[in-house]
């Protein structure tokens, strides 16, 4: 197993009476991407702040790198807050080499990582460019640009594509799954919950402070399968056998696997009973997960 | 260090490059030249007009019940009149511009009548001084005494010896050099410096930059980065007012000086009468530097706790502007502070958190400050600094990420919400 990066082990923090996250404990490994998922207000951007040492938890331990969060270890993070804006006055390139220098580079090199990120992002010609005069969703790719600028081992982004369009929504996601083949962990929050299933390795979601789902996306989505599978077949198929239930449509049917089969068997009687021309596993979108969960 | 190092030369350059900095920085001292020069000219013109009176005028009545005026003193426009009310129907017809009447028992009144056209307030007042030059001549002219009447006449000069704890005092003007440039010094700072810093801390804050940027530096970095490029930028502004300045000398000294002049400094500086010991002068230098700095030091505190405190930069900018003007609002008392400067107000409020600096500064220029005084103010001005540190950290921990509300008094106080330490 990878080692872990990321070390959250029984934390809680309360605002005044209202407790926000209570006893919390996951781990995000080197090398992965990590979704942390919930509904507004539930505790992400708390659990994100209390990680960088931003805002102080009340118990429990918090550990990047096995580590208590300091500005000292910037040099191997990137993050980018919900709530986040750009020096407006200053121009595009004087901007991410200043947050590269912070972040512990050379002014050199600062400069060249800067000039490829703007290269790579179609924003090469705004170098010298005040920030406020460009569009929203070219700000957008600046902050994601102070972010990366330094290559950063760890990238934490709290709903890094919101307002994105669509286009550039895919640019960003495809700039993270470029990091992450580089050996960048990702941990990112979202509400879309086709980004999970598009770049996420493992997930968390939370619900008033508290662990709801964790583990990898295949296998929650397992969990919350209904334990169907459907088939096109040639051949007569019977609809009812000690291991499922068939509804048949012509040649097309859906299984319904009764308690105590396992899929494999069921596999293995319909490869032997008819030509099977098809054969999907029928699992829940993570949106209907999210949903179900959050109405719970 | 190298941190804060980066973030002094980003606040530097951003400031210097801005034409505004340029602007206020050149039109500051154009700005006070300009004020002293109309100033002085309406002066001029306005004591000239009021001397003008009498020249401008065609006829001058005089009703003398007294007794006391010369006859050789009615020639050309000055008339003796009899009748005081047909004199001032002449003045009321515009067929003489003033009756000036000095009744028989001025000696015990002290009172003159002057009776003129209207002429707005100040200029209403033009024939008050030669009423009075006739009065006061014609009387001296019955001392039959030249000698006397020209001392009378002359601007005395006088020596003035004091004494002070039963020793003899020397004042020089060359004393008030140090604590001179330590006030103008400390004006530049209160004022411009630290709505520089005002600025920079609101500006994260607004820009919802701050989270970003304390993601990759310590707050005490970055507020040690924020004065220090401040600092940079006042270095800057006073070599660049002490440049004018020299300009401005030597154009002004050419100008005077006229065609032969020989560019080589051609004011007359009297450098016999800087006679003031050089202990005398390092105490000076020592004490200007600390009442200077912690006068800045404890608003650069308040500019960073409330830029920190308020969601946006105007609001910080009207609470701070309060903090501004009681850390200048002594000027207000200055004659008072002036005349007495070991008074009771000058004790006072040289030991208040905001008007501590500008005070010990004014006392130490008056020499009237005692060692005594100036040890307890220096360490109230530490312990003042001490505190505004603590506070404008505290303040910075609590409201920094606060984007959308101002801290409030009472959470402040409770410090229920828990935030970073500040390291």
């Amino acid at each position: 197993m990878s080692k872990e990066i990321i070390t959250v082990k029984n934390f809680s923090k309360s605002f005044g009476t209202k407790k926000v996250i209570d006893d919390l404990t996951f781990e995000v490994f080197e090398g992965e991407v990590f979704a942390f998922l919930g509904a507004n207000g539930s505790g992400k951007t708390t659990t994100i702040r209390c990680l960088l040492n931003i805002l102080q938890e009340d118990s429990g331990e918090l550990l990047i790198n096995n580590e208590v969060y300091s500005p000292t270890l910037s040099s191997l993070l990137g993050y980018l807050p919900e709530e986040r804006g750009l020096y407006l006055t200053s121009r595009v390139l004087e901007t991410l080499v200043y947050f590269g220098q912070l972040k512990g580079l050379s002014k050199i090199e600062a400069t060249e990582n800067a000039r490829n990120y703007l290269q790579r992002v179609d924003l090469a010609d705004k170098e010298n460019v005040d920030i406020k005069k460009l569009s929203s969703g070219q700000q957008q790719k600046i902050q994601l640009g102070i972010t990366v600028i330094n290559k950063p081992k760890l990238l934490i982004l709290d709903e890094p594509t919101k307002g994105l369009d669509p286009v550039n929504r895919e640019l960003l996601l495809n700039i993270l799954l470029e990091l992450n083949k580089n050996g960048s962990t990702i941990v990112f929050s979202t509400h879309q919950m086709e980004e999970v299933e598009k770049i996420a390795d493992r997930l968390l979601m939370i619900k008033d402070g508290r662990a709801v789902l964790y583990g990898s996306v295949a296998a929650v989505k397992s969990k919350y399968s209904d334990n169907s599978l459907y088939l096109n077949f040639e051949g007569k198929l019977q609809e009812e056998t000690n291991l499922f239930n068939a509804v048949i449509n012509k040649n097309r049917a859906v299984i319904r696997l009764k308690d105590g089969a396992s899929k494999q068997e069921v596999i293995k009687y319909l490869a032997d009973s008819v030509n099977v021309l098809k054969l999907e596993e029928s699992t829940p979108s993570l949106n209907d997960i999210f949903i179900q969960v959050m109405n719970k | 260090m190298k941190k804060s190092l980066i973030v002094a030369k980003r606040e530097y350059i951003k400031v210097v490059r801005k034409p505004s900095f340029w602007l206020s920085t050149l039109f500051f001292p154009v700005f006070i030249v300009a004020v002293t020069l109309i100033s002085g000219f309406s002066s001029v013109q306005f004591e000239e007009k009021l001397k003008s009176g009498l020249s401008e005028a065609n006829k001058v009545l005089i009703v003398d019940e007294s007794n006391f005026i010369k006859d050789y003193f009615f020639v050309d426009k000055i008339e003796r009149a009899d009748n005081l009310e047909e004199s001032i129907t002449e003045v009321v017809n515009g067929n003489a511009d003033a009756v000036i009447y000095f009744p028989a028992d001025v000696t015990s009144t002290k009172a003159l009548q002057i009776y003129t056209q209207d002429q707005g307030l100040f200029l209403n007042e033009r024939y008050n001084s030669f009423a009075d030059t006739l009065l006061k001549q014609s009387i001296l002219s019955d001392l039959n005494d030249p000698a006397k009447v020209e001392v009378y006449n002359s601007t005395l000069n006088y020596q003035v010896t004091t004494y002070k704890d039963g020793v003899e005092t020397n004042f020089s003007l060359s004393k008030l050099l140090v604590p001179g440039i330590s006030l103008v010094l400390y004006f530049i700072l209160t004022t411009f410096a630290t709505s520089y810093l005002l600025l920079s801390v609101s500006e994260e804050k607004e820009n919802r930059v701050m989270e970003i940027v304390l993601s990759a530096i310590k707050p005490k970095d970055l507020i040690v980065g924020k004065i220090i490029g401040l600092i940079g930028i006042i270095i800057t502004q006073v070599l660049l007012l002490i440049v004018l300045s020299i300009i401005g000398v030597l154009l002004v000294g050419n100008l005077l000086q006229g065609s032969t002049a020989t560019g080589i400094n051609p004011v007359n500086i009297p450098l016999g009468s800087i006679d003031i010991e050089i202990s005398q002068l390092i105490g000076q230098i020592i004490l200007g530097i600390i009442f200077t700095l912690s006068g800045f030091f404890i608003l650069a505190c308040v500019m960073v706790g409330v830029g920190a405190a308020s969601p946006t930069y105007k609001e910080a900018q009207s609470l701070s502007s309060i903090f501004i003007l009681i850390s200048i609002f002594p000027i207000y008392f200055i004659t008072t502070i002036l005349g007495d400067p070991s008074g009771t107000l000058a004790q006072i409020l040289s030991y208040l958190p905001f008007t501590a600096s500008l005070i010990l500064l004014l006392r130490s220029a008056l020499d009237a400050l005692s060692t005594t005084e100036a040890v307890i103010g220096v360490a109230l001005l530490v312990l003042y600094c001490v505190l505004g540190v603590i506070l404008a950290f505290k303040l910075f921990e609590f409201g920094a990420l606060e984007y959308n509300k101002k801290i409030s008094i009472s959470e402040f106080i409770s410090g229920r919400r828990k935030s970073r330490k500040i390291t």
